[in-house]
């Protein structure tokens, strides 16, 4: 799709904007009225952090290409500094929590530009080790530290949602992972978003025709960074009780799989995947000695016959299937093209 | 007037004088070829002249200025611009956003318009689309804008690296084997190509090939490196009877 703004687009922007707000409504009014219970209103809540890690990790290792394993660090970061603000700033918690969510992105953007600065000078396998590598600095740290409670962890984080008013974290989360999913929309469509997936193709030609690769890999790598940040900071609020085991390794490798799983660099893939992966673990739990297994099988088919991903590089639009399924029931011939977002 | 100019050039990997001493001058509006054996350094010529790596000794010039110790994408910027002799392109974006990775320094706005989408993005974004399709037309490839560049046949593909070169508005084109893989009649249509480009873009070119039809044709200068050395210089005639040049070809 050229970048050019025509009407189709505009209409297409509408319908996704539409769609949104209407999922929206329609969940919110299911969680107020008690039809979807508390546990499922969490597990939605998860979802929505999920979507927004997953989201977050795909724009460096599906859309700049450069694998990472270190990104529960950055969670870790920002699920401590949201939690220990909003446990020790004084502010009524409805006022503390979005300000704890902005420094929770902040502190681990930050770590990212550390990070990042010496790590994203090795590629590939180099670069995926020392991701790990920084990834459990961080959460030994963490675990060896009297502010962050050390092993303990940090318990009786505030919640917004109560009994009486069961959505609030269900709205943060689902208004924060629909704002990283059109921001990443935007940003790949962009001369910025180009440069990255230049960097990706070729790194040589990229350079060679004035991008300034270190600048834009860092700027992808921080974004990520922060956004994982702030997925942090709602993980911490969701759940209540973190302590430095909750990002270990095996969390990393968890973002890793929804990205991968959907495709690498396909957005809508990354939030299907980070859909079904953390709501299928919770309906298996009926028989969870089979859970894993369950899952890992899922994976290893997926692997073998879709090795991509399931969406590979594609991006699915609801607005360019329902104008399909018009022209098919209207019988009109199709005009060429499709958008995207 | 004098728009590249390099002086003792020179580049050692290791023991090996990949390059030594090395003078050559590239003017405004000329197109310059350089020739050698293969194995002579005349694509490490070119990674000298973009920064790819830094010359062991000597000085490189682009209007007086000199452009040793910068980067390769600060080199772009300031005015040279490259094809590669393996054709490097984005293969899995569009033919049209190809082009528009080398124009990204032409726009100039920031993140957050192009997060949210404000009207600077949208001016500037339309702005580069139109200039894309005039791009294209030169090379009459309108039609395959928006197919994706891994799926253009191999011609096609090299005409795309090109038109990624110039699209960064450079002061002088390096083209590394345009001609390689054509077949005699592509290859003519490439040197009119090249002609016409000089001439729209006022721009200075630089070529290496092995096509000796097609450099005795546009070349108005010449340039022949044997094992790192220069050994000929001049007109296409005077290269052609010169006796060292015959000897690194054709042996004794």
């Amino acid at each position: 799709m050229m970048g050019a703004f025509t009407k189709k687009t505009g209409v297409y922007y509408l319908v996704n904007a539409a769609l949104v707000l209407l999922l929206f409504f329609v969940l919110l009014t299911f969680i107020n009225n008690g039809v979807i219970s508390r546990t499922s209103t969490g597990i939605l809540t998860l979802v929505c952090i999920n979507i927004t890690l997953a989201v977050s990790l795909n724009l460096v290792t599906g859309i700049l290409g450069q694998l990472v394993l270190g990104h529960a660090g950055f969670m870790l970061v920002g699920a401590y500094t949201a939690a220990l603000f909003t446990k020790n700033c004084g502010l009524d918690l409805n006022i503390a929590f979005p300000i704890g969510l902005v420094l929770a992105g902040i502190a681990a953007a930050l770590f990212g530009i550390v990070i990042g600065i010496p790590a994203l000078r090795l590629r590939g396998d180099y670069l995926a080790i020392i991701t790990l590598g920084f990834g459990e600095i961080i959460r030994v740290i963490a675990n060896n530290l009297k502010i962050t409670n050390g092993a303990m962890g940090l318990s009786d984080i505030k919640s917004l949602s109560s009994l009486k008013n069961p959505s609030p974290m269900f709205v943060y989360s689902y208004a924060i992972a629909a704002l990283v999913i059109f921001i990443m929309f935007t940003f790949t469509r962009s001369r910025h978003g180009r440069a990255v997936i230049a960097i990706r193709e070729d790194e040589i030609a990229a350079e060679a025709m004035g991008i300034n690769t270190t600048y834009y890999k860092l700027f992808a790598f921080v974004l990520a960074a922060f956004i994982a940040g702030v997925a942090g900071g709602v993980f911490a609020h969701q759940i209540g009780i973190i302590d430095p085991s909750k990002f270990d390794f095996g969390r990393s490798v968890e973002i890793l799989i929804m990205v991968v799983l959907g495709g690498m660099g396909s957005i809508t893939g990354s939030i299907i995947s980070a859909t079904v992966l953390t709501w299928l673990p919770e309906q298996l739990r009926g028989f969870s000695q089979y859970r894993l297994l369950v899952y890992s099988i899922i994976l290893i088919i997926v692997m073998l016959f879709k090795p991509s991903g399931l969406l590979g590089r594609y991006e699915i639009s609801i607005p360019a299937l329902l104008e399909k399924l018009y022209r098919k029931i209207s019988k009109k011939p199709a005009q060429t093209g499709t958008g995207g977002a | 007037m004098r728009l590249l100019i390099t002086k003792d050039l020179s580049i050692k990997f290791g023991g090996l004088q990949a390059v030594n001493d090395l003078h050559i001058e590239v003017n405004n509006k000329e197109i310059v070829g350089l020739i050698g054996p293969n194995g002579a350094g005349k694509t490490t010529v070119f990674n000298l002249l973009t920064g790819v790596y830094p010359p062991s000794s000597g000085a490189m010039r682009l209007e007086g200025t000199s452009i040793i110790g910068m980067k390769p994408f600060e080199i772009n910027r300031y005015g040279i611009a490259r094809t590669f002799q393996n054709i490097r392109l984005f293969k899995n974006m569009t033919v049209a956003d190809n082009i528009k990775v080398s124009m990204q320094q032409s726009m100039k706005y920031h993140t957050l318009s192009a997060m949210f989408r404000l009207p600077s993005y949208w001016k500037e974004e339309h702005r580069v689309d139109t200039e894309v399709r005039e791009l294209l037309k030169i090379f009459d490839m309108e039609d395959v804008a928006e197919q994706i560049a891994a799926n253009l046949p191999y011609g096609l593909q090299r005409k795309l690296e090109i038109l990624r070169a110039l699209a960064c508005k450079p002061k002088i084109l390096l083209l590394d084997e345009p001609a390689a893989g054509m077949n005699p009649t592509e290859t003519h249509v490439l040197m009119e190509i090249i002609r016409s480009i000089r001439n729209r873009f006022d721009v200075a070119i630089l070529l290496i090939e092995h096509d000796m039809s097609l450099v005795m044709n546009i070349c108005e200068r010449v340039y022949v490196l044997d094992y790192g050395n220069l050994i000929a210089e001049g007109t296409p005639e005077q290269v052609r009877s010169n006796q060292r040049v015959i000897t690194a070809y054709l042996g004794n």
